[in-house]
């Protein structure tokens, strides 16, 4: 059985691309490199020509010292540890206990009834305005911010998820039960698998989202982590240290997003 | 004792507003082992609700499903229902789709495997066992969809509308091979269309179902003269195809302009 054959249709090229095939796939990251090396390049050369005011700009010579200073005395480890620690556990927790109460509320019209216009208002409410409460029952440590990327992430995958399960084509559900299929079979066979999509779907947003958790808690009280880093610096006008946070940032959502897309090629199977 | 028997079904639903919504009164169907009889009726007129009665998916109102003698009272390894959209799902590979049924009955995997592609290699679909749904055509997946129909090995076939949403050729194809299977197999079955010139073609007996609330308004066995085999290509050649078309439109009460 060949369960990794491609739709047809994924083996034809969409329009035809002229050129050797490792030229067609180099040519897009080798003109965002291009662009990237331009910007950094006219920024630098504007800094040193006093064209831009490198004291509210930073320059890319100062983040990249910043970047030896930080690596060098151990904080950048430390900080990108802490918050890569405090995303990716608020992120997995919330993604996981959102999206099988989500699922679970299939179960029970009454308790989705119930459940479901909290959870709506709940979504609407910014996470961050949960902040002061949570980091004043918890503590300014890491747990604080756990717990604030777990609640910014858990309504959004739990909607997603329920709102998945009532996608479902009825007359799919007809045919399973017409085959003798029980409830957990149906669940099994049909709403988990057509769920999966969108709760991939979810889980994107929910990367960006658990960041914010993290790098705010961070913001209101912390020892530690890049937004820690990037507050302090932001205080002290050190525009350089809060560019190279910036950039770490976005390293760690990069990462995670390149990871969920690979579960999701895994898990997600015949669609295109 | 005929191989299906309706008696006496009765099915109404409650509407939004509270009343009852009489959709079925007083059914009563006897079908033999073997035969394949078409139901036609006007839209609404309850064949779904029907089939699903028969299916052991909803219970009647009032009166009893006996197949073989034996009551229906949920759903039964003996039935199984084919519907107007193949509802392949996406993510199962075609062979996967089709061996749906039997992961479900618990046939182990290996031997649902075996079955699922011995019966796509037979019915034309030797080839796309590995395929996506999304990579098939739409007679193919309609096609996919009887194998997995058909490899649950049911005594009793429902097929509701499975011909509707494909092109004339393909549908005639289609119609020719489905008969040719039910029959090879020995199997009882029912199919609901719309399509007048598909039921006569294709049954040995055709019922309209009619009235608010519906019941059994014509029951016409079909008997066509045919040069050679009986098939729903040469059915629509016979000379008695244009009368019984025309009785079962009558039946059917179609408001057509100008015919007040
Ligand atoms: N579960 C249900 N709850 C309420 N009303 C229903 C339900 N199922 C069917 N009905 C109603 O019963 C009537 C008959 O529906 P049914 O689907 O059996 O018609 P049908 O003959 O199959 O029509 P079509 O040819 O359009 O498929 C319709 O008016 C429909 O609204
Ligand atoms: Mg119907």
């Amino acid at each position: 059985m060949t369960t990794d054959a491609k739709p047809l249709g994924a083996a034809l090229p969409r329009r035809v691309v002229r050129g050797a095939p490792w030229l067609r796939h180099a040519a897009v990251p080798a003109v965002q490199l291009a662009i990237a090396a331009v910007v950094i390049a006219l920024w630098q050369f504007g800094a040193d020509a006093h064209l831009v005011n490198g004291q509210l700009f930073g320059t890319p010579a100062g983040i990249v010292s910043a970047a030896r200073r930080t690596f060098a005395d151990g904080s950048m480890a430390a900080d990108t540890t802490a918050t890569v620690y405090e995303t990716v556990t608020g992120f997995v927790l919330g993604s996981v206990l959102g999206s099988v109460a989500g699922l679970m509320l299939w179960y029970s019209r009454f308790v989705a009834r119930v459940v479901e216009p909290a959870a709506v208002a709940f979504n609407g409410v910014p996470k961050i305005a949960l902040g002061p409460l949570i980091i004043i029952w918890l503590g300014a440590g890491v747990e604080s911010k756990i717990v604030l990327a777990f609640v910014s992430t858990l309504v959004v995958a739990l909607l997603a998820a329920y709102g998945a399960t009532r996608e479902v084509d009825a007359d799919l559900v007809t045919l399973l039960r017409s085959i003798g299929a029980s409830r957990w079979q149906i669940f099994r066979k049909l709403l988990l698998p057509s769920a999966m999509p969108f709760m991939f779907a979810a889980m994107r947003i929910n990367v960006g989202f658990a960041l914010v958790g993290a790098v705010v808690g961070e913001f209101i009280s912390s020892q530690r982590g890049v937004g820690h880093a990037v507050f302090v610096a932001g205080n002290l006008f050190d525009l350089n240290t809060v560019w190279l946070g910036i950039l770490e940032l976005s390293i760690v959502a990069a990462i995670m997003y390149a990871l969920l897309a690979r579960c999701e090629r895994l898990l997600v199977k015949g669609r295109t | 004792m005929s191989h299906l028997e309706l008696s006496g079904i009765s099915q109404s639903f409650r509407r939004a507003d509270g009343s009852l919504h009489r959709v079925l009164a007083e059914c009563s169907l006897a079908i033999e082992r073997g035969e394949f009889v078409s139901i036609v009726g006007p839209s609404g007129s309850g064949k779904t609700t029907l089939f699903n009665v028969i299916a052991g998916l909803a219970a009647p109102q009032s009166g009893t499903v006996t197949i073989g003698g034996a009551r229906v009272d949920g759903p039964s390894a003996r039935v199984a229902y084919m519907l107007q959209k193949d509802l392949l799902m996406p993510w199962r590979t075609t062979l996967e789709n089709v061996t749906l049924g039997l992961e479900i009955r618990g046939v182990p995997a290996r031997e649902a495997r075996r079955r699922g592609s011995e019966l796509l290699e037979r019915y034309g679909l030797a080839g796309s066992e590995g395929l996506y749904p999304g990579a098939l055509s739409g007679g193919m997946r309609q096609r996919a969809a009887l194998v997995r129909t058909m490899v649950l090995e049911p005594e009793i076939v429902l097929l509701d509308e499975p011909f509707s949403a494909l092109d004339y050729q393909t549908r005639l194809m289609l119609e020719c091979d489905v008969r040719r299977i039910i029959d090879e197999r020995g199997c009882t079955a029912i199919l609901v269309t719309h399509d007048i010139d598909e039921a006569v073609s294709i049954s040995d007996r055709v019922v309209v179902l009619g009235g608010k609330p519906a019941s059994v308004k014509l029951d016409v066995p079909i008997e066509l003269t045919v040069e050679g085999a009986r098939t729903p290509v040469t059915s629509r050649e016979a000379p008695e195809f244009r009368r019984y078309h025309k009785a079962i439109w009558e039946q059917l009460e179609v408001a057509l302009p100008g015919a007040a």
